[in-house]
């Protein structure tokens, strides 16, 4: 047996012994039972409080032993006193049984005990189980009594009483007690003392005052006025205003105020001269008196915790729904709100109201997906009103606060079991995810159409070499090369193309580690390339003149050099028939959010870019020019993605003389020669 | 013997077209986009084609679109859509029209039976 489990049996032995001195001083004259038996109570709280255990037998030797000597030395005979005692133990374990299957939250309550009785169910159920243990222990008690008394029926209906009375009101308050000194966490839950809302101690004093007066006047005047009635009114106080604890030791007070004026011959109890009936009816009081508190208190208490888990939710709920992405709006029946999250007011703006504070639902500017306005009628909050379900619903919001526009995806409901009724609408922005599907699905068929176009030309032209060479037609030699020139170029297109597509993925997700570029021997290699190219095609030699003083800049390495090369690759291409490209190759210093740059002007004589078209180009698939000149559209998109992802800009712009400078930026190396100059102006 | 209008972008498969169709005896021209098909229509007003053979996806227009201002000049033109069937939105738009429709890449007894079902009478089911 541990230390703790030997300072418990010794605290409810001396809380027994007490409670049993204190009952059986409180004995009608001729009578050989109390008035009232606390001792009971505390006995189902010493069982129930250990649980079962190796020592349970005892806790029950103990009791026993206990209660025979408490008995024997109060007067009692020693067979009364054995089987008050038998009828003791028998009750405590009656009791036990009972609340270890209806409350176990209750059984061996050592270790966590909950605060007290605080539901109207589990006070039934504590009413019950101290009723069915007293009646159990009346086969047992009122024979023992009988024994040395003339006891009648009142006598073994008294005994149940002030037993199951007994129980009810000390059980509790072990509890609340036990909650108090040993519960982890005792300010969990409502408080066991006092009003949880409102002045506590202030009107605790009142209330004792009030019950003083009433138990004062009541009990210990002799008065033959009828105002025992006093007592439920400081009764239903309590009980409805303070907690089971503070409810129960009322009661005990009340109960123990009506037991002592009774056994002193004072109080309404004492006009009954039959002393058994007198008890009977004392006992009759206590139990109503104890029921009566206890159960508004419990009621009081279960209201107070549902409203606390209820405010707990309703929080909870809020916060989330404060959070989420997405927006959520519930709107009454006239139109009015109930409630919105901000991300709702974010997503579609903060729309009229009326002075009813009717919302104006088509100041929100809802359109369909093909730009129709959306007809009043065809509105999610007017078609979740009449009781339809709006699911997942592409929109377009457009108003003061979005102008460009927003494409939601909504959804709209009528909230069941609302009267009268309320329709909850979420927005959840898919202007982006739309954006990008329908950008991939046209990505997809412009790539199809220019695979398609030279898949075309190679399949065509080879099926014709083929048929005529299975039919033995005699083509000229030139007529062949041309159809496999034909076939070639178009194989040659493919690869570009596909190349490209590699080249605009890289370009996007390559990762980027920057390191110092100079750009000097990086534009002459390219320059050199491209020369060498030009002359090995056959084609005029460009003229490329680079800025010898090209400072260095902080790029990827490989992704600068497609950058360069695809800039200076174009002015090579976009130049008239039979012209030669003169390119020159600039740069300068400069600033810009990110930091120091350095703006690369590429210059040419080439045929320019058609009017309007200076931003166009940088689209993906965007071609400036078809006639004459072959490309996948997909270069200078490749450009601006490089350039962006460092950072930089990529713009076009017009040559004073003709031609096209394309510049592009990049963030200058830290150790650069000389001063960093203001921003350049536009030219 | 007809008198085919093609308009394509690409010159080799307008090239691959043409000679698909010359074996039919065809007369045929050729123009890379919508605007020079207006082009023609306005510069040259004797010249009525019996069918026109087009891209869907041209570089100024698309072919439907092209079609109708073609039609509103030239009543009642047949058209053959040689085109990339890459969504159910462009087919089903070409289908409305009513108009033959050929997918690319395109057998050249496929692009010639289309020709042929085209200039039938009737053949446009519109």
């Amino acid at each position: 047996m541990s230390w703790a489990r030997l300072y418990d049996l010794l605290g409810f032995a001396a809380s027994f012994v007490l409670a049993a001195v204190l009952g059986r001083q409180a004995m009608l004259d001729g009578s050989g039972l109390a008035l009232v038996w606390p001792a009971a109570g505390v006995a189902a709280a010493w069982l129930a409080a250990n649980g079962w255990s190796r020592w349970t037998w005892l806790d029950a030797v103990v009791l026993f032993a206990l209660s025979a000597a408490v008995n024997t030395l109060t007067g009692a005979s020693p067979g009364l006193a054995f089987g008050l005692a038998f009828a003791t133990v028998l009750q405590t374990l009656v009791f036990g049984l009972l609340i270890m299957r209806w409350c176990p939250g209750w059984w061996g309550f050592g270790t966590e005990p909950p605060p007290g009785v605080e539901r109207v169910r589990d006070l039934g159920y504590l009413a019950a189980a101290a009723l069915l243990a007293a009646v159990a222990s009346a086969v047992v008690g009122p024979a023992a009594v009988l024994s040395v008394a003339d006891t009648s029926w009142k006598e073994v209906v008294s005994w149940v009483l002030r037993n199951g009375t007994g129980v009810l009101a000390v059980f509790p308050l072990a509890l609340t007690a036990r909650h108090l000194t040993r519960a982890s966490d005792p300010q969990r839950g409502p408080a066991p003392v006092g009003p949880t809302r409102g002045r506590g101690p202030v009107e605790l004093a009142a209330l004792a005052l009030a019950s003083a007066v009433t138990a004062w006047l009541v009990f210990f005047v002799n008065s033959s006025l009828p105002i025992p009635f006093l007592v439920l009114a400081v009764s239903a106080w309590t009980g409805a205003r303070f907690s089971p604890f503070v409810a129960v030791v009322h009661a005990i007070l009340l109960s123990g105020a009506a037991t002592v004026a009774t056994v002193l011959g004072m109080g309404p109890f004492t006009l009954i001269e039959d002393p058994a009936t007198r008890a009977l009816v004392l006992q009759a009081y206590v139990a109503v008196v104890v029921v009566l508190t206890l159960a508004l208190s419990a009621g009081r208490s279960e209201v107070l915790t549902l409203n606390d888990r209820l405010a707990e939710q309703a929080a909870m709920v809020r916060t989330i729904v404060d959070t989420m992405a997405d927006g959520v709006s519930v709107i009454d029946a006239r139109g009015r709100l109930v409630l919105r999250n901000p991300a709702a007011q974010a997503l579609v703006g903060d729309p009229r109201r009326d002075a009813g504070g009717r919302v104006d639902v088509d100041a929100y500017g809802l359109r369909h997906v093909d730009g129709r306005p959306l007809a009043p009628e065809e509105n999610p909050v007017a078609l979740a009103l009449s009781g339809r379900t709006i699911e997942k619903e592409d929109l377009v919001v457009r108003n003061a606060l979005v102008p460009g526009g927003r494409m939601l995806e909504v959804t709209a409901r009528p909230l069941p079991g609302t009267d009268p009724p309320l329709v909850v609408v979420v927005f959840h922005d898919v202007t982006a995810e739309r954006r990008e599907r329908d950008e991939l699905a046209s990505f997809a068929g412009v790539v199809a159409h220019d695979l398609l176009n030279p898949l075309t030309v190679i399949d065509g032209w080879s099926d014709a070499l083929l048929e005529e060479a299975r039919a033995g037609t005699p083509v000229d030699a030139e007529t062949q090369m041309h159809r496999l020139d034909r076939i070639q170029r178009a194989a040659q297109r493919m690869q570009h193309l596909i190349s490209d597509l590699l080249a605009y993925t890289t370009a996007r997700d390559r990762d980027i580690n920057p390191v110092r570029v100079e750009l000097d021997p990086l534009v002459g290699d390219i320059a050199r390339a491209r020369v060498e190219s030009s002359r090995v095609r056959g084609l005029p030699e460009p003229v490329i003149s680079v800025d010898p003083d090209l400072p260095a800049v902080l790029a990827e390495p490989v992704l600068l050099r497609q950058v360069v090369d695809n800039l200076i690759g174009n002015s090579i291409k976009y130049v008239a028939p039979g012209a030669r490209p003169e390119i020159s190759v600039r740069a300068r210093r400069a600033h810009s959010a990110v930091g120091p740059m350095v703006e690369l002007d590429v210059s040419d004589n080439g045929i320019g870019i058609p009017a309007g078209q200076h931003d166009q180009v940088f689209d993906s698939f965007h071609r400036a020019h078809h006639d004459g000149y072959r490309g996948t559209g997909l270069g200078l998109s490749i450009v601006k993605r490089i350039v962006e992802r460092h950072g930089g800009i990529a713009r076009a712009r017009d040559n004073h003389d003709g031609g096209t400078t394309m510049t592009v930026s990049f963030p200058a190396a830290r150790l650069v020669d000389g001063p960093i100059e203001p921003p350049a102006q536009e030219q | 013997m007809a008198r085919v209008l093609i308009v394509e972008d690409d010159s080799d498969v307008r090239d691959w077209i043409a000679h698909c169709l010359l074996r039919e005896g065809h007369e045929l021209r050729g123009v890379p986009d919508g605007a020079h098909a207006l082009t023609l229509v306005r510069d040259e007003p004797g010249y009525r084609p019996d069918l026109v053979l087009m891209d869907y996806a041209l570089p100024d227009t698309d072919g439907v679109a092209l079609l109708a201002e073609l039609a509103a000049v030239w009543e009642g033109l047949p058209a053959v859509f040689v085109t990339v069937q890459w969504t159910g939105e462009i087919i089903a738009r070409i289908e409305q029209t009513g108009h033959e429709r050929v997918a690319k890449p395109f057998d050249a007894d496929d692009l010639r039976a289309a020709v042929r079902r085209a200039l039938a009478p009737g053949g446009h089911r519109a």
